[in-house]
């Protein structure tokens, strides 16, 4: 679980490594930001896995936001 | 954002079939069945009827881009916080598809063919590819596409004339056995697994190089749909005439199923693989084109004067992702049955309805207010 943790942080610190230098040369900020933003996210999610935590599906908030209606709809077809 | 790729139109069409066929050559026999069972078939057919409309609304909407791309013509058209709004949306959108696209590769080659490898690594290497195609640009995609789409055809060919003498048409018997009912829902939910996600292209219609005939992009569209929904068509058809319509609701894979039947004076066997040859060249067209959409929709929230180096970090949260976006393969397909189709639909219907709507009230207001000042003066 250990191993696993320092691989996904050195697999974030090398495509960091491979992409900031480049940004931050040419005084890209917003980018750098996205960017970082969204190794952060992969990061957390990497963690999150190496640890086996049980997080719950992205796809369950769209399930609950449509269930009204595909409920209406397998009702009132089947 | 400055937009130096050009892909010709010829090569739209290959993208356009290739992600028709995309997933669909697998998981359409079953979904389909398991509500239409035997009339499948039938649902397909109405399937790629029910295309047209929509590629008739996406056509027309393609047409007042005038050189713009689809994020200003929306941004010009709804104001530019609707605009910014609508397009995280569809990064969002974007990167589920993408998502659920790898999960079913990992899943598929877990449990036919790669039975001993890890998930995880299938997923990493898949995503690698779907980056490479990604950072190239739309550009060598579309060539790459090129260059698979005879490939597709003649590996299709070969299973489809090896499977001729498996066929018994009784299986398709009796028609409309429960009415037509299940006919609808059949449809509701084939809907969602190709023709819903077509919308995407709009993204990448700016793409296309103009040569002065813009009705040829609408053919385009139409012809590659058109393609991938035969195929389709044959394929969901071939799977009810090989297994009947209970094996091909029942298993996970029909279509490859079907294809491990072949056995031809026990010579040519286990041709099963052409089929997931099909399967891995069309889903990685339609993971890399999603993949690339997310990219520029994420690029156009903030305003980005690249996309490409959001790629390796999109593809690294990706890896994850798809290990959290499905915990099990029957919480995929109810998914799959109950919501996508409505959460697709929403981009694939709703979404150009309103800017369809927008557009004509604008202009409506524009020859009103030009009206007026011509009474003035």
């Amino acid at each position: 679980m250990f191993w696993k943790i320092v691989g996904v942080i050195l697999l974030a610190l090398l495509i960091g490594l491979l992409e900031v230098p480049n940004l931050w040369r040419n005084n890209l900020k917003k980018e750098l930001w996205v960017f970082l933003f969204l190794l952060s996210i992969g990061l957390g999610l990497g963690i999150a896995r190496s640890i086996n935590l049980d997080l719950p599906s992205p796809l369950n908030v769209i399930t609950t936001i449509y269930k009204p209606i595909s409920d209406v709809i397998f009702n009132s077809l089947k | 954002m400055e937009q130096n790729e050009k892909i010709k139109w010829s090569q739209f069409t290959i993208l356009v079939t290739l992600f028709t066929i995309g997933t669909s050559v697998l998981l359409a026999p079953t979904l389909v069945a398991q509500e239409a069972k035997q009339d499948a078939w039938i649902v397909t057919i109405i399937g790629v009827i029910l295309g047209y409309p929509l590629l008739f609304l996406y056509n027309k909407i393609a047409s007042s881009f005038a050189g713009r791309d689809f994020f200003t013509y929306v941004t010009d058209l709804l104001g530019t916080w609707p605009g910014k709004i609508i397009s995280l949306l569809l990064f969002i959108y974007c990167v589920f598809l993408s998502s659920l696209l790898i999960r079913q590769v990992a899943h598929f080659a877990v449990t036919q063919s790669f039975v001993e490898t890890p998930k995880e690594a299938i997923i990493s290497f898949f995503v690698l590819i779907v980056i490479v195609g990604g950072r190239y640009g739309i550009e060598t995609l579309a060539r790459t596409g090129e260059i698979l789409f005879p490939w597709v055809f003649f590996l299709l060919f070969i299973l489809l004339i090896a499977l001729i003498p498996e066929l018994k048409t009784e299986r398709l018997f009796p028609m409309f056995e429960e009415g037509v009912k299940p006919l609808f829902l059949g449809t509701f939910v084939y809907m969602g697994i190709p023709y819903f996600e077509l919308f995407l292209f709009l993204i990448l219609i700016p793409y296309i190089k103009q040569t002065g005939k813009t009705e040829k992009t609408g053919k385009a569209f139409y012809i590659g749909m058109t393609l991938g929904g035969i195929v389709l068509i044959i394929i969901t058809l071939y799977a009810l005439l090989t297994l009947g319509a209970e094996a091909t609701a029942r298993n996970q894979f029909p279509s490859y199923v079907m294809a491990k039947t072949i056995s031809i004076a026990n010579i040519i066997e286990r041709i099963e693989s052409f089929l997931a040859a099909i399967w891995f060249v069309t889903i990685f067209m339609k993971s890399a084109l999603t993949f690339y959409c997310s990219t520029l929709c994420l690029a156009n929230v903030f305003n980005l004067k690249d996309k490409k180096f959001l790629m390796v970090p999109l593809g690294f949260v990706l890896v994850f992702l798809t290990e959290y976006i499905t915990p099990n393969i029957a919480h995929f397909s109810e998914f799959v049955l109950n919501t996508w189709t409505l959460y697709t639909g929403t981009y694939a219907i709703l979404l150009p309805l309103l800017l369809i709507t927008v557009a004509a009230f604008k202009k409506r207001n524009e020859r009103r207010v030009k009206h007026a000042q011509e009474g003035k003066n």
